[in-house]
């Protein structure tokens, strides 16, 4: 009898339909959730506010910096940073999934004293990430209208970002992002074609491989710090929260699961889609020249002469749009955790949200008058953030290992299963050895 | 109307057609950004000069030419950077201000010079750069006005993190007053309720739920 149940719930099919209490008592990863038409796997909404996290000036910078240097030899790392990047987004679905908690009280659960250290990680890095995305804006305005300030340009870039998440509509939210993520993605396809970059060329930049140039392990943890970055890791689960993407049947449950893995599937694909043709263009006009881009104004200047100008607009249209959607989604990521730490409604449209999107907001000016250039900036302060996610990493790991994850627990009876337990540690031993890495160039140590 | 929260590619044409307005009308009113650029015909060799016409103190400037031959027989192209004289010791410059290259005919060659950096404490203001352009015997001097503004208030390193991470920090105070305002006392310590609340539908199905 049991067998026959499960081969039924094995199918999806509804003759047995589980209750509640199987979460805790079905066999692990025994269910078969439905098929996905191509129309819903191409569905990109909440994969784009991934996506937009991945894209950013920090993508940008570190794509760049490995066209000029590297060519396309480095074009792997973004598939093999993005397995562990799926990995820990997933192990934060998983648990969303199986309690309906969400991402910080993981942390609350370790120790209240993580509240604190999410608390300040949080602040720092939503306005730091997001400074550097209003800098890279401000730039590209500044490269338009020579007669605009920075400061000006920087502050009216974030003050839109301000507006429209004033706004609280997370649909509105989330088909712009999708609007905005094929616009660039054709700006710097584009951009790279005119500059007749060598295609053939990347194929074989994604066979994993050191280059024999030195210099290459600084790149790869900026990358690691900018492809698994910590909001990035916690965010999904807010947006299955505003879109109230939850049930209390394990089916749907598992169903949603498998849903939701497309969706941050296509946000870790679209980085290494898009570093591609920046990757192309740096190694087409930058490289012959050894020359590594400092601004946007290196691209600019360097690409118009071999792609035109309207390839060297595109470029930057790509980037302010890749900054500022960039921008947006790390207030969003940043406001959604504080609100969270302190239990207030996860939801766009609220008042504390607005509040801390405009606390986010006004430093935003001041900080601009730093003018740091945005693209060295970003490469640091994504090498900085890859000593973070692994105290986030190692927290998320010992949730997912618990018992009481019930079906969502790792298993080692399946080999899919072994393949999502070795997935989850991999993204951990990854952050681990990226972290420990920069912690010992930092502090001079071997 | 019921809120959808999946889009496939066809459902965004609205936002595509704005996203669309907003990349053309840059791309149509719009000069070259950030550029400096001058174009020099010496016999069957044209040349463009491009260049930066504004850049922080401190950061490099990037002289690039492509050069085509329309004649048929080899030209020898060379092109080289003169500094303002009066002003030079305002400017990192590297150690040749020259390069040349031999175009074949119908080709079409870059040269840059790469490297020339203004002082990161260099006086603000318009410097006059000269840019030669050699083809054979004939030669062109072109001038390359270059506007440096206010660079980094910090130097470049791990200082260019931690300034602006000690202002977060220190704002991060603000937000928690902001924030105390609207939780429960001691709300940060423990989980909050959770969230079971569901769509009305399979949702997550997009389209086969709705049909």
């Amino acid at each position: 009898m049991s067998r026959i149940r499960n081969k039924l719930q094995r199918s999806g099919g509804s003759g047995t339909e589980p209750k509640a209490e199987d979460v805790t008592r079905a066999e692990p990863w025994s269910l078969r959730p439905k098929k996905l038409g191509l129309r819903t796997i191409l569905r990109i909404g909440g994969g784009s506010l991934i996506a937009a996290f991945f894209i950013g000036t920090g993508d940008i910078a570190i794509a760049s910096a490995m066209g000029a240097k590297f060519g396309f030899s480095l074009w792997w790392t973004y598939f093999v940073l993005g397995i562990a990047a799926w990995a820990l987004i997933d192990m934060a679905t998983r648990y969303y999934l199986r309690f309906g908690q969400t991402p910080m009280a993981i942390f609350k659960d370790v120790h209240p004293l993580f509240s604190v250290y999410m608390f300040v990680t949080v602040i720092v890095c939503a306005l730091f990430g997001s400074y550097s995305q209003w800098n890279a804006c401000a730039m590209v305005i500044t490269g338009f209208f020579p007669r605009v300030p920075l400061e000006v340009a920087g502050g009216v870039a974030a003050l839109t970002a301000m507006l429209f998440v004033f706004q609280g509509i997370f649909k509105r939210l989330e088909k712009l992002f999708v609007a905005i993520l094929i616009a660039l993605l054709v700006c710097f396809f584009t951009a790279a074609v005119l500059a007749r970059a060598d295609w053939g060329a990347a194929c074989a930049g994604l066979i994993p491989r050191a280059p024999a140039e030195p210099g290459w392990r600084g790149l790869f943890s900026s990358n690691a710090g900018s492809m698994i970055n910590a909001w990035l890791i916690l965010i999904y689960p807010y947006t299955l929260i505003e879109k109230k993407w939850f049930s209390h049947k394990l089916q749907e449950k598992v169903n949603i699961l498998h849903r939701a893995r497309f969706d941050y599937g296509w946000g870790v694909l679209a980085a290494g889609i898009v570093a591609l043709p920046i990757m192309a263009t740096a190694a087409t006009i930058l490289r012959p020249f050894n020359i590594v881009p400092k601004s946007p104004a290196d691209f600019s200047v360097l690409l118009e002469p071999v792609a035109g100008s309207w390839a060297s607009s595109l470029f930057l249209i790509g980037l302010f749009a890749a900054a500022w959607t960039s921008g947006v989604a790390w207030w969003l990521g940043g406001a959604y955790a504080l609100l969270d730490i302190f239990n207030l409604p996860v939801r766009m449209n609220t008042k504390p949200m607005r509040w801390i999107v405009l606390l986010f907001f006004v430093p935003s000016v001041p900080l601009l008058m730093i003018r740091i250039d945005p693209m060295y900036q970003i490469r640091v302060f994504a090498a900085f953030l890859a000593i973070v996610f692994p105290v986030i990493g190692i927290v998320l790991l010992w949730r997912v290992t618990r018992k009481d994850m019930g079906y969502f627990r790792w298993s080692f009876k399946r080999p899919g299963t072994v393949v999502l337990a070795l997935a989850d540690i991999f993204a951990i031993a990854l952050s681990i050895y990226v972290g420990w890495g920069l912690i010992k160039r930092v502090s001079g140590i071997g | 109307m019921r809120a959808r929260f999946a889009y496939t590619l066809r459902e965004m044409q609205r936002g595509g057609y704005i996203i669309a307005v907003g990349v053309a009308i840059p791309l149509a009113c719009l000069s070259s950004a950030f550029a400096y650029s001058e174009r020099v015909e010496l016999g069957v060799v044209q040349t463009t000069v491009f260049a930066p016409d504004w850049i922080w103190q401190g950061q490099q400037v990037n002289v690039m030419a492509i050069s085509e031959n329309g004649g048929d027989s080899a030209q020898q192209v060379a092109l080289s950077v003169t500094a303002p004289a009066e002003d030079v010791s305002q400017f990192g410059l590297p150690q040749d201000l020259s390069v040349g290259k031999t175009i074949e005919p119908g080709a079409r060659q870059r040269v840059a010079i790469t490297g020339i950096v203004p002082a990161k404490h260099a006086p603000l203001g318009v410097y006059r750069f000269g840019i030669t352009v050699r083809v054979g015997q004939d030669e062109r001097i072109l001038e390359y006005p270059l506007k440096v503004i206010r660079g980094s208030l910090v130097e470049a390193g791990w200082w260019s993190v931690w300034l602006p991470a000690l202002v977060c920090l220190v704002w991060s105070v603000s937000i928690l007053v902001a924030l105390s305002r609207f939780a429960e006392k001691g709300a940060w310590k423990r989980r909050g309720e959770p969230y079971t609340e569901q769509a009305a539908e399979e949702r997550w199905f997009g389209d086969r739920a709705e049909s």
